[in-house]
C-alpha cells in the first residue's frame, strides 16, 4: 500500500453478491479501500465522503438500472469518476454512458491490468477535479472579498478597457480607477492584467455580457 | 264431401226431373222403332245347372263384365237354367225347349252361350225351331267331345276339369297317398263333374278308390274314421247324398274335416274356407273372360263356324294355409304357381305401412348417427392431428425460448465468471506477497468453486430446456421446475431490471407432467410478464411467481406482473393461436402453454390485478403424498 501515493475509496455498486463480493476482494488486495452497494438505491442511500475515489457501477440491475444512477449523481453535482462494468458489451449502452461522463466502460470479466488502468485514470480525473476545485474555491474566495465597485471594475479590466475608458464608463475619476485596480490585484495575489484574466476565465466572468457572478 | 241441405235438394231434384224425361224418351223410341231394337245384340246364356251354382254364376258375371268391354255400344243379357242335375225328364226337355222358344221368339237373340253339353244340346235344337244360324258358343268342363266337330256355327271352350289333377293334389299334400277315397254328391248326379266317372274307373286300375259318394253321408262319416293311414279324401261338393238327403256343402265340409284324419281335397275354392287343404279349381274369372272374347268376336262379325273349338286349361291349386300348418306342410313344397289362401296376417301384413314407417325412421336415424359418429371419429383425429402438430410447435416454441433466453443466459454465465475472475486475479495478487493469507486463500478458492458450481448449473438448465428425448409425464415437484425455471429467468430478468419475487413453499408439491413442459409454461409466462414491463419506470417491475394448493386436489401456479395488465378486448381470445399483445410476438405462446397444460388434463386462465398488471395461473392435479410414498416403496 505504500506505493499508493494517497489512498483511494473505490465503490462498488452491483446486485450480482459474487461479483462484488469478488470485485471488492481483488480491490482490496490491490491496495484501494472498497465499499460495496447492492444496488443503486443503496448507494444513494449512504452516499459517499466527498474523499477521493471513483465508482464502479453494473449496468444492469433491478430497481435503477447503472445509468439512471450515473443521471441522478450528476444531478447532485458528483464529482466521482464512474467506471460502468457490463455483463456484454454493449455499443450503444457504452456510447451513451461515455458521452453522460462515464470515466470508462468495461466488459466483464475485466482482467486486473484493465481494471487497474481505468481505475487509476479515474483518480487521476478525480485529483485533477479535486485540485481544479480547490483553486477555483480559492479563487471564489478572494472574488467574494471584491466591493461592487471593485467587481464592475473587473469585469471591465478583464475584457481590455483602459482605465480611461472605464471611469468614462463609470462616470468616476481615473485615478479612482487605478485604486480599485490596485486593490483588485492585490485581493486575488496577482501581480499582471494577464493573470487576472486568467481568473477571470476560470471564473467564467468573460462568457457573461452583464453583470458578473460571484 | 258434405253439402249443406239447402244446395244439395234443388240439385237432386233437377237431376231426378232430368232421369224422368230421359226415361219417358226411351220408352217412347222402344215402342215406336221396333226395327232399331236388332241393333242391340241379345244374348241368351244357357246354363245346365241352376241359379246357385257357385261356379256357373262366377262365370256368368264374368262373361258379363267382358262383354261390357267387347261390345261397348251395350246388348241385353239373358238367362235360363236347366237345372238338369235335378229335372232331366223328356217331357220336362220338351216342355222347357217350347217354354224358351216362345219366350225368346220375338227378342232377336244374336247368340247364345252354353254353360255344359246338356246345355249346348238343348241350344242346337232350340236353334233349329228358333234361328238356324244362330251362332251358340259353347263352354264345358268335359273333354268327351274333344276331336268332335261341332254343329255349324257354333263353336266354344273345353276347359278341361280333371279329376286327375285332384289325385296330382292330394299326393302334394301326403307324398305317401295309395288310396283315393271320394265323397260327394254322386258324379253322376253332377252335371259339370260327369267326366270325373270316366277318370275314376281308368284310376281304379292304379290306385285303389273308395268311391263313398254311393253311401249315404251318416255311413260316410263312419268310413272315414276307420279309414288306412295311406289313404287321401277327396271331396267334391256334397249338396244331395246317395239317399237323396239334401246337404249344406260347406258344412259337410266342416263334418268332413273333424272326422278325417288327413287333409281333404277338393275341386271348388269355397270349400277350402270350410277346411279343405287343397283344391284344384277352375278360375271363372279366366275362363269367362275368354267367353266373353269370343262372343264378342262373334257379335262383331267373325262366323262361328271360323272359330276352332279351344281346348284350354283354366284350373288353378289353391291351398289353405290353415290346414297346411295343421297337416305340417311347408309352402316351399308346394308347386311354384301355387296359390296358397288364409294366410294368417302376419305381423308385417298387418302393420306394413307402421313397420315401414319405423324402419324408414331407423334408417334415418342409422344415418344420422353413423354420419355423426364419422364426424365425431373425423373430429377426433383432427384434434389428435392438431395436437400433434401443436407439441411439434411446442418444442419449436421451446427452442426459441432458448434462443431469445440465449442473451440473458449468457449474461447470467457471465456473472460467475466474472467472479471467479476476480477471485483468480486476487489469489494470485495474494500468493505474490510475502506473507501468505491462508485464509483469504481458502475463502476465495470456495467462492471460485461455488461460482463455479453455478456456472454449471445454468447450462445444466439450458440444456435440459433444449432437450430433444422423448417428453414423458412423471411425478414431479413443482417446487423443483419452479425453482429451476427462476434459476434461468434471472438472467432475463435481470436484463430488464425486473425484480423477481418468488413465493414457494418449502414442502413439495407433486404433479404428474413432464419437467421440460412445465416448464416451458413457466418460462413462458414469465418472460411475457417480463416483456409485459419494458415501459414501466425501473424499480416499479416485479414479477411475482407464486405457487399454493387448493383443496388438497390441485396445485396452482401463479405468474403475475406489475405492467400494464391484458387489454380486456384480447381477454377472451388471449389463449387462442395468433393472438398477441406484443408487437413482435407470434401470438403462439400461450396457445402452446394451453395446450401443455391441457395434456395434463390442466387449466390455465388470466385475470388483470386490481393493482394493475395480469396474472396468469395454471393449475394441474396433485398426486396424493401416498401415492409418491408408495411409489417410492
Amino acid at each position: 500500500m505504500t506505493e499508493i501515493p494517497a489512498s483511494a475509496t473505490i465503490h462498488v455498486v452491483d446486485d450480482e453478491s459474487a461479483v462484488r463480493t469478488s470485485i471488492g476482494r481483488l480491490l482490496r488486495t490491490m491496495g484501494y479501500e472498497v465499499s460495496v452497494y447492492g444496488s443503486a438505491a443503496e448507494f444513494l442511500a449512504r452516499p459517499p465522503k466527498p474523499e477521493r475515489g471513483c465508482v464502479l457501477l453494473d449496468v444492469q440491475m433491478p430497481g435503477l438500472s447503472g445509468p439512471e444512477l450515473q443521471d441522478q449523481l450528476k444531478k447532485s453535482g458528483s464529482s466521482l469518476p464512474i467506471i460502468f462494468l457490463s455483463g456484454h458489451g454493449d455499443i450503444p449502452m457504452s456510447v451513451r454512458a461515455i458521452k453522460a461522463g462515464a470515466e470508462d466502460f468495461l466488459a466483464k470479466p475485466a482482467r486486473k491490468e484493465v481494471l487497474e488502468g481505468a481505475i487509476e485514470r479515474a483518480l487521476k480525473r478525480f485529483d485533477e477535479s479535486y485540485e481544479r476545485n480547490v483553486r477555483m474555491n480559492v479563487l471564489r474566495q478572494h472574488a467574494l472579498q471584491l466591493t461592487p465597485r471593485e467587481r464592475e471594475v473587473f469585469n471591465l479590466v478583464v475584457r481590455g478597457k483602459l482605465n480611461k475608458q472605464i471611469a468614462h464608463e463609470l462616470g468616476t475619476a481615473e485615478r479612482t480607477i487605478k485604486a480599485h485596480r490596485h486593490n483588485i490585484m492585490s485581493k486575488f495575489q496577482v501581480r499582471s492584467l494577464a493573470e487576472l484574466v486568467s481568473i477571470a476565465e476560470h471564473l467564467g466572468v468573460l462568457e457573461e455580457r452583464s453583470e458578473p457572478q460571484a | 264431401m258434405i253439402l249443406p241441405y239447402h244446395i244439395l235438394a234443388p240439385m237432386t231434384r233437377r237431376v231426378m226431373a232430368v232421369c224422368a224425361v230421359a226415361a219417358a224418351l226411351l220408352c217412347m223410341t222402344g215402342a215406336t222403332h221396333s226395327a232399331e231394337r236388332t241393333t242391340t245384340p241379345t244374348i241368351l246364356i244357357i246354363d245346365n245347372s241352376n241359379p246357385d251354382s257357385p261356379l256357373s254364376r262366377d262365370l256368368r258375371t264374368q262373361i258379363h263384365s267382358t262383354l261390357d268391354t267387347e261390345i261397348p255400344a251395350g246388348y241385353t243379357l239373358y238367362t235360363e237354367f236347366l237345372d238338369a242335375r235335378h229335372f232331366n225328364a223328356r217331357d220336362y226337355d220338351l216342355a222347357l225347349q217350347t217354354y224358351i222358344k216362345e219366350k225368346y221368339r220375338n227378342h232377336g237373340l244374336s247368340a247364345i252361350v252354353t254353360i255344359g253339353w246338356a246345355a249346348f244340346d238343348f241350344a242346337v235344337r232350340l236353334r233349329s225351331e228358333l234361328r238356324p244360324d244362330l251362332p251358340i258358343v259353347f263352354v264345358t268342363f268335359d273333354e268327351a267331345r274333344v276331336g268332335q266337330t261341332s254343329p255349324s256355327n257354333s263353336t266354344g271352350i273345353i276347359s278341361p276339369r280333371r279329376f286327375e289333377d285332384l289325385v296330382k293334389v292330394a299326393r302334394i299334400l301326403a307324398p305317401q297317398t295309395a288310396r283315393v277315397a271320394v265323397v260327394g254328391t254322386p258324379i253322376q248326379n253332377q252335371p259339370y263333374r260327369r267326366q270325373y266317372l270316366r277318370e275314376l274307373s281308368e284310376l281304379a286300375r292304379s290306385t285303389e278308390v273308395l268311391d263313398l259318394t254311393t253311401l249315404p253321408f251318416s255311413e260316410v262319416t263312419a268310413k272315414l274314421a276307420k279309414l288306412p293311414d295311406d289313404a287321401v279324401i277327396i271331396s267334391i261338393p256334397l249338396y244331395e247324398d246317395a239317399s237323396g238327403h239334401i246337404h249344406q256343402a260347406v258344412e259337410t265340409m266342416r263334418k268332413l274335416v273333424a272326422v278325417a284324419d288327413r287333409p281333404i281335397v277338393t275341386d271348388v275354392e269355397y270349400l277350402l274356407g270350410a277346411g279343405a287343404a287343397g283344391a284344384v279349381v277352375v278360375s271363372a274369372a279366366n275362363l269367362g273372360s275368354d267367353v266373353g272374347k269370343l262372343v264378342g268376336r262373334i257379335l262383331n262379325g267373325e262366323s262361328a263356324s271360323a272359330i276352332p273349338v279351344e281346348v284350354r286349361e283354366h284350373t288353378e291349386a289353391v291351398f289353405n294355409a290353415h290346414a297346411l300348418q295343421t297337416w305340417d306342410i311347408r309352402e316351399e313344397t308346394l308347386p311354384p304357381a301355387s296359390k296358397v289362401l288364409f294366410r294368417e296376417l302376419t305381423v308385417w301384413d298387418r302393420y306394413r305401412w307402421q313397420i315401414l314407417t319405423a324402419l324408414a325412421m331407423l334408417l334415418v336415424q342409422s344415418v344420422i348417427i353413423t354420419g355423426l359418429m364419422i364426424e365425431r371419429h373425423r373430429r377426433r383425429v383432427a384434434e389428435r392431428d392438431s395436437h400433434q402438430r401443436l407439441l411439434e410447435v411446442t418444442k419449436m416454441d421451446r427452442a426459441l425460448t432458448a434462443g431469445a433466453m440465449s442473451s440473458s443466459i449468457a449474461h447470467e454465465l457471465n456473472q460467475p465468471l466474472t467472479a471467479i475472475m476476480n477471485n483468480a486475479e486476487a489469489a494470485a495478487m495474494l500468493l505474490k506477497a510475502n506473507s501468505l493469507d491462508r485464509e483469504e486463500l481458502r475463502a476465495i478458492v470456495a467462492d471460485i468453486r461455488r461460482d463455479d458450481e453455478r456456472a454449471a448449473n445454468i447450462i445444466k438448465h439450458l440444456r435440459m430446456l433444449l432437450r430433444q428425448s422423448e417428453l414423458k409425464p412423471e411425478d414431479l415437484a413443482l417446487n423443483e421446475v419452479l425453482a429451476d425455471s427462476i434459476a434461468l429467468i434471472e438472467g432475463p430478468a435481470h436484463k430488464c431490471g425486473v425484480t423477481v419475487q418468488a413465493e414457494i413453499p418449502s414442502v413439495p408439491i407433486h404433479v404428474r407432467a413432464d419437467y421440460v413442459h412445465v416448464q416451458q409454461v413457466i418460462l413462458n409466462l414469465a418472460l411475457n410478464a417480463i416483456e409485459a414491463m419494458r415501459d414501466l419506470p425501473s424499480g416499479q417491475r416485479l414479477l411475482k411467481i407464486r405457487l399454493r394448493t387448493k383443496d388438497d386436489s390441485k396445485a396452482i401456479v401463479s405468474i403475475s406482473d406489475s405492467g400494464p395488465g391484458v387489454p380486456s378486448e384480447k381477454m377472451a381470445t388471449i389463449f387462442n393461436p395468433f393472438v398477441t399483445t406484443k408487437a413482435e410476438g407470434t401470438g403462439l405462446g400461450l396457445s402452446i402453454a394451453q395446450t401443455i397444460i391441457a395434456t395434463y388434463g390442466g387449466r390455465i386462465w388470466a385475470e388483470n390485478t386490481a393493482g394493475g398488471g395480469a396474472a396468469f395461473h395454471f393449475s394441474l392435479k396433485l398426486v396424493p403424498t401416498t401415492d409418491i410414498r408408495a411409489q417410492v416403496a
